[in-house]
C-alpha cells in the first residue's frame, strides 16, 4: 500500500470521521470531494467500523472514491461480506455491484477473480438485474482483467429482446426498449472499448504506457472517461511513488510543454494545465518557472485526483 | 358631575364605574342612557353615561390620623406580558403580539433543552424563549389564585381576503382552542395577578405536550379549498378574558380582555405544485388528488412555517396536473460536460443522429417516425456547441431549446440539455439516438431522458439535478423563480427517497449555480418505505415543509449531533414519520442557533462544504425573500 506521500495528514481523527461521514454518508448534501489530508490506516480503521454488510451502495460508491484515493486495499476483505449473502431484490444487487467494484478496483488477483466471477455467476444473471443495467455496466471496467463485458452483455441482449416484444405495448414499454436499445448501441461498445483499453495498456511495461496514461489522466485521450482519468492517475502515482523516479513527472511536465492552447482554446487549455501542473506538484515534482506562473495565475482552478488540496 | 365616557376595547362597566368612584357597574347600569349595554358586553367607542356620585359624609377627630381604606380598587385589567427579571411587574412592557413558539414545547433555556419552567415567578430558561408569555391581570377583587380564558379567534374574511373580524371556533375545534390558565399576585403586587410561562403551539401534540401552559393556534383546513382552506394561523388572534367576581351584574358579567394578533412581520410563500398523470390525460400518479396537495401545503406546511411567520400562498398555476414527460429532451455530455473528440473508432468524422416523430395509444402504442436528423460533430465541441448544432439542424417544423446545466465541480465544462418540440405544439418524440463519437458515445454522454414516474432515476442526485430524469420533470411545469416549485411522482428508483431540493446555490460561482428552472424547486415521491409522503394521510407531515426549507433556507441539513439538530425541520436524520412533540418540525430562531450545513462562501475548493451556526428562521426569511411576500 502507498500509505505515504498520498496527502499531507493535517486532520485530527475527530474531524476525519465527521469528513468521511460526510463524504460516505452524507449524501447528496454531502461533502462533494474526497476529503484530503487523512491518515490513510485511519480510513481503514473508519471502514472497518462504519461499513457493514448491510451498508447501502450509495455510500458505497462514495466508499470506493475514498479508497481509490488513499488506496485501502487492506480493507477489501472486510467489504466482500456482502458477497456471501443472498439477494434479495434491488438494493441487495446494487451493493453487491459496489462490492464487485471495490473487489476489482483496489484488491487482490484472488479477490477479484473471486468478485468477478460472483458478478457474471449470481449477479448479472439474477432476475432483478433487469433494473439495473446501466449500473451494472460500471463494474466491469473496474474488474479488468479478473471481469470481462460478456456476461453483462449477454443479459442486455436477452433483456432487449425481451424489450422489444413489449415495444408498442405502451409508453412505459417504449420507453424501456428505448434506453436498452441506447444501452446496447452507445453505452456497452463505449464500456468495451475502454476495458480493451485498460487490458491493453496493463499489459504493457510502465514505460511504454507512461504518455498514454498521461494522455488519459489529462482528459486528452478518447478513452478518457472518468473512471480511466482516475485509474490512470492512480497508476501514475503508484508508479511515481513506488519506484521513486520522476518518469512520470518529466511525462507530465512534457504534456504541459506540450499543450496547444490554439487548438483546446483557452478554456480547456488552462483546465488541462491545472491537472497537469496539480499532478506534478503533488507527486512532489517541479514546474517550468513559466508555467508555475501561468498555474498561479489561473484562479479558482478546479481540483484533478492527483491533488492534495490546499 | 355627570359625564359621558368613551370605551376602549380593553373597557369594562365595572372598570368604568371603578375608575369614576363607584364600587361597581350597578349603578351605571341603571343609567336609561345605559340600557343597551344591560344585556351585552361594552364595545369600543360605546358611550357611557356616567352619574353623580352620591355624597356620604365620615365623621372623625380632627386630632388624629385616619386611615380610609378605598373598597374595590384598583380598576380591573387584562395584558400580555413577557415578565423580566429586575423590573417590578407594574413595569414590564405591554405586549403588542404573539408568535407561534420555535422550541421544543416542553423543553428551554439558551439551550433549548431545560426542561420548560412550570413556575410562576421569573425564570431564565423560560425567558429564553422569546415567544413565552404571560397573562397579567389587575384585579380589585383579590383571592388567592384566579382564573383567565385563553382562547384562539378565528379570522372571518372579505371577499377580497382581507380580514373583517375575528370569531370563536365552535364545537370540538373551540374545545381544543381554549385554555383557562391559573394565576396568582405577583410578589410586588397582592392585587396584580400572572400565569406561568405560556406559549402557543400550531399543532395538538404539541399542545398535548404541556397542556397548562399552551394554546392551540392551528390550522382547520380540509384542502377542499373552502372557507377551511383559508383560515391562516397568523391570521388569527388570541384573546384573554377575566369575568370580575365583584361584579353584581347578573349577566354579562362585566369581563376584562385583552385581545393581540399572532404573529409580526407575516410573509406568504408563494408555492406551485405541479402533479403528474399516470397516462396521458389520465388520473394522478399514486392515486393523488388534489385534495391531498392542497392539505399537505395548507395544513402541514402552514402549521411547520408559522413559526417563522410564514405562511403558504399558492402562486401561478397553484397546483398544476400535468401529463407524463415525453421522451423529447437530449442531454449531452451528463454530467461532467465531456468535449467531443470529433472522431470515430474508424477515424472518420463523428456524429450524433436520432430520429423524430410521435406516438399514439390506441389498442397498441403507435410511433410514427417523422424524420431523422444527423449532426456532424467537431473535435473540442462544448456539451452547449453540441446542442446548438443539434438545434441548428432541426427540420423545419421543430422547435429546439437549449438549456446548459450547472457546472460540476472540478469539470472544465457543463452538461447540456436541448428540449425539442414541433412547433405546432403535437407530441414529439426523440428515438434511436446513437453517435459515433469516442467521447460522447459512453457513461451516457448521450442521453434521452425517458422519465417512469414510478421508477424516477435519481441517481447521484446531488443538490444539481444530475440525471436528465430530473432535470426534465423540472423542466415539464410552469416555474418561476420568484416561488418554490415542486413536481410530485409516484416513487424514485431509490424507494427510500422521500423528495429531492434543487438549491439556488448562492454561495456557489454563478456558473454552478443551477440555471432556472432547476433551481427553487425540487420533485416529491408518493410512494416511498416509509409510506405515503403527499396524500392526505398525516404520514410523513414534515417532509414536504422539509424540502421547502432547503431551498427557502438554500442551506443543507441542521448537524445531528447538535443538541437541537434532531428535533429541526431540517434534520439531517430523516424527518418523523409521524407528528410529535419531539418530531423534527421546528426552525430554530435565536436564541437557539443550530449548525447546518451549506456550501461554503469562500469555496476554497470547488464544491466546499462548511457548518454554520444558523438561526435558521431568520435563513429562511432571507435566502428565500425572492419567493416571500408581505402579508
Amino acid at each position: 500500500m502507498l500509505d505515504t506521500r498520498i496527502t499531507h495528514v493535517r486532520v485530527g481523527e475527530a474531524d476525519a470521521r465527521t469528513f468521511l461521514e460526510s463524504y460516505i454518508f452524507g449524501g447528496k448534501f454531502g461533502l462533494k470531494r474526497v476529503p484530503r489530508g487523512i491518515e490513510p490506516a485511519f480510513v481503514s480503521e473508519f471502514v472497518r467500523e462504519s461499513i457493514s454488510p448491510t451498508t447501502e451502495a450509495g455510500p458505497l460508491r462514495r466508499l470506493l472514491e475514498v479508497l481509490r484515493f488513499y488506496e485501502r486495499s487492506d480493507v477489501v476483505p472486510h467489504l466482500m461480506a456482502p458477497l456471501d449473502l443472498p439477494l434479495q431484490g434491488v438494493p441487495d444487487l446494487l451493493r453487491v455491484n459496489r462490492v464487485a467494484q471495490i473487489a476489482g478496483e483496489l484488491g487482490a488477483a484472488a479477490e477479484a477473480e473471486s468478485a468477478a466471477e460472483h458478478f457474471d455467476r449470481v449477479l448479472v444473471p439474477h432476475p432483478a438485474a433487469e433494473n439495473i443495467l446501466p449500473l451494472l455496466l460500471e463494474t466491469p471496467l473496474g474488474l479488468v482483467p479478473a471481469g470481462s463485458y460478456d456476461a453483462v452483455a449477454a443479459r442486455i441482449g436477452e433483456e432487449l429482446a425481451r424489450a422489444q416484444a413489449r415495444e408498442r405495448q405502451d409508453l412505459e414499454s417504449l420507453y424501456a426498449y428505448d434506453k436498452l436499445a441506447a444501452l446496447a448501441r452507445n453505452d456497452l461498445v463505449t464500456w468495451r472499448l475502454h476495458a480493451s483499453e485498460k487490458l491493453r495498456l496493463l499489459a504493457a511495461p510502465p514505460p511504454s504506457r507512461r504518455r498514454e496514461l498521461v494522455s488519459i489522466y489529462l482528459g486528452l485521450a478518447p478513452a478518457a472517461s472518468e473512471p480511466m482519468m482516475i485509474w490512470a492517475g492512480r497508476l501514475l502515482r503508484r508508479e511515481a511513488l513506488s519506484e521513486g523516479d520522476s518518469a512520470v513527472v518529466r511525462e507530465l511536465n512534457r504534456a504541459l510543454s506540450g499543450l496547444d492552447r490554439s487548438a483546446l482554446g483557452d478554456a480547456r487549455h488552462d483546465f488541462i494545465l491545472v491537472l497537469a501542473a496539480q499532478a506534478v506538484i503533488y507527486l512532489g515534482g517541479t514546474l517550468a518557472p513559466e508555467r508555475q506562473r501561468e498555474f498561479n495565475a489561473i484562479a479558482a482552478s478546479a481540483a484533478g485526483f492527483l491533488w492534495d488540496d490546499p | 358631575m355627570a359625564k359621558t365616557v368613551v370605551a376602549k376595547s380593553t373597557d369594562t362597566l365595572c372598570g368604568i364605574a371603578i375608575r369614576e368612584g363607584f364600587l361597581n357597574c350597578n349603578p351605571l347600569r341603571a343609567q336609561e342612557a345605559n340600557k343597551a349595554y344591560r344585556t351585552r358586553e361594552l364595545l369600543a367607542g360605546d358611550k357611557v353615561f356616567v352619574p353623580d356620585l352620591r355624597k356620604k359624609e365620615e365623621g372623625r377627630p380632627t386630632t388624629d390620623t385616619h386611615r380610609f381604606k378605598r373598597k374595590r380598587w384598583p380598576e380591573p385589567s387584562l395584558r400580555f406580558v413577557r415578565g423580566s427579571k429586575t423590573k417590578v411587574a407594574a413595569a414590564d412592557a405591554t405586549l403588542t403580539f404573539l408568535n407561534i413558539s420555535n422550541f421544543v414545547t416542553n423543553q428551554a433555556g439558551t439551550s433549548g433543552t431545560a426542561a420548560f419552567p412550570n413556575g410562576y415567578s421569573f425564570h431564565a430558561d423560560a425567558d429564553a424563549d422569546p415567544d413565552t408569555f404571560k397573562v397579567e391581570v389587575v384585579s380589585p377583587d383579590g383571592g388567592a389564585k384566579i382564573k383567565v380564558l385563553l382562547e384562539a379567534l378565528k379570522p372571518v374574511y372579505k371577499a377580497d381576503g382581507t380580514v373583517e373580524k375575528w370569531e370563536l371556533f365552535s364545537g370540538a375545534e373551540y374545545a381544543a382552542r381554549k385554555n383557562e390558565v391559573e394565576l396568582v399576585p405577583t410578589k410586588s403586587d397582592a392585587k396584580r395577578y400572572r400565569s406561568r410561562y405560556l406559549r402557543l403551539v400550531s399543532d395538538e401534540a404539541d399542545a398535548a405536550a404541556v397542556p397548562a401552559q399552551t394554546l392551540l393556534v392551528t390550522t382547520m383546513s380540509d384542502g377542499l379549498a373552502g372557507e377551511r382552506d383559508k383560515v391562516e394561523i397568523l391570521d388569527q388572534h388570541v384573546r384573554a378574558s377575566y369575568k370580575l367576581p365583584g361584579c353584581k351584574a347578573a349577566a354579562p358579567v362585566c369581563t376584562v380582555r385583552a385581545q393581540l394578533p399572532v404573529g409580526a412581520d407575516r410573509k406568504r410563500c408563494r408555492i406551485a405544485i405541479h402533479v403528474f398523470r399516470v397516462a396521458p390525460g389520465g388520473a394522478l400518479v399514486a392515486g393523488l388528488t388534489n385534495r391531498a396537495l392542497r392539505l399537505r401545503v395548507l395544513k402541514w406546511f402552514r402549521r411547520a412555517y408559522a413559526q417563522a411567520n410564514i405562511a403558504p400562498k399558492f402562486d401561478g398555476p397553484g397546483i398544476e396536473v400535468l401529463d407524463p414527460p415525453w421522451a423529447n429532451m437530449i442531454a449531452i455530455a451528463n454530467p461532467h460536460g465531456s468535449r467531443t473528440l470529433g472522431l470515430s473508432a474508424s477515424g472518420t468524422t463523428s456524429t450524433i443522429s436520432f430520429d423524430l416523430g410521435a406516438v399514439s395509444q390506441g389498442a397498441v402504442l403507435d410511433w410514427f417516425h417523422d424524420t431523422s436528423v444527423t449532426v456532424n460533430l467537431k473535435p473540442n465541441m462544448t456539451p452547449k456547441a453540441v446542442c446548438d448544432a443539434i438545434n441548428a439542424a432541426l427540420p423545419a417544423g421543430y422547435h429546439g431549446r437549449v438549456f446548459p446545466n450547472a457546472r460540476k465541480f472540478n469539470d472544465l465544462d457543463p452538461s447540456c440539455d436541448i428540449v425539442i418540440t414541433k412547433a405546432d405544439g403535437t407530441i414529439t418524440v426523440v428515438r434511436n439516438e446513437a453517435t459515433t463519437d469516442l467521447v460522447l458515445a459512453g457513461a451516457g454522454n448521450l442521453a434521452v431522458a425517458r422519465v417512469n414516474l414510478v421508477n424516477v432515476d435519481d441517481s447521484d442526485a446531488d443538490s444539481e439535478p444530475t440525471t436528465p430524469e430530473l432535470r426534465k420533470i423540472l423542466r415539464s411545469g410552469t416555474s418561476a423563480d420568484t416561488r418554490i416549485d415542486y413536481f410530485v411522482i409516484d416513487r424514485f428508483a431509490s424507494t427510500t427517497l422521500r423528495g429531492v431540493s434543487f438549491l439556488a446555490s448562492t454561495h456557489l460561482p454563478a456558473d454552478q449555480r443551477n440555471p432556472a428552472p432547476l433551481r427553487w424547486a425540487g420533485i416529491m415521491a408518493c410512494n416511498t418505505t416509509s409510506g405515503k409522503v403527499m396524500d392526505a394521510s398525516d404520514n410523513l407531515p414534515f417532509t414536504f415543509p422539509h424540502e421547502a426549507g432547503h431551498v427557502l433556507h438554500d442551506r443543507f441539513h441542521a448537524d445531528a449531533a447538535d443538541p437541537n439538530g434532531p428535533t429541526e425541520m431540517m434534520s439531517g436524520g430523516g424527518t418523523t414519520a409521524a407528528n410529535a412533540a419531539n418530531a423534527t418540525k421546528r426552525i430554530c430562531d435565536d436564541p437557539i442557533q443550530v449548525n447546518y450545513s451549506q456550501y461554503n462562501p469562500a469555496q476554497p475548493t470547488q464544491g466546499a462544504v462548511n457548518k454554520v451556526k444558523v438561526a435558521a428562521t431568520k435563513g429562511m426569511r432571507t435566502r428565500g425573500a425572492q419567493t416571500l411576500e408581505g402579508w
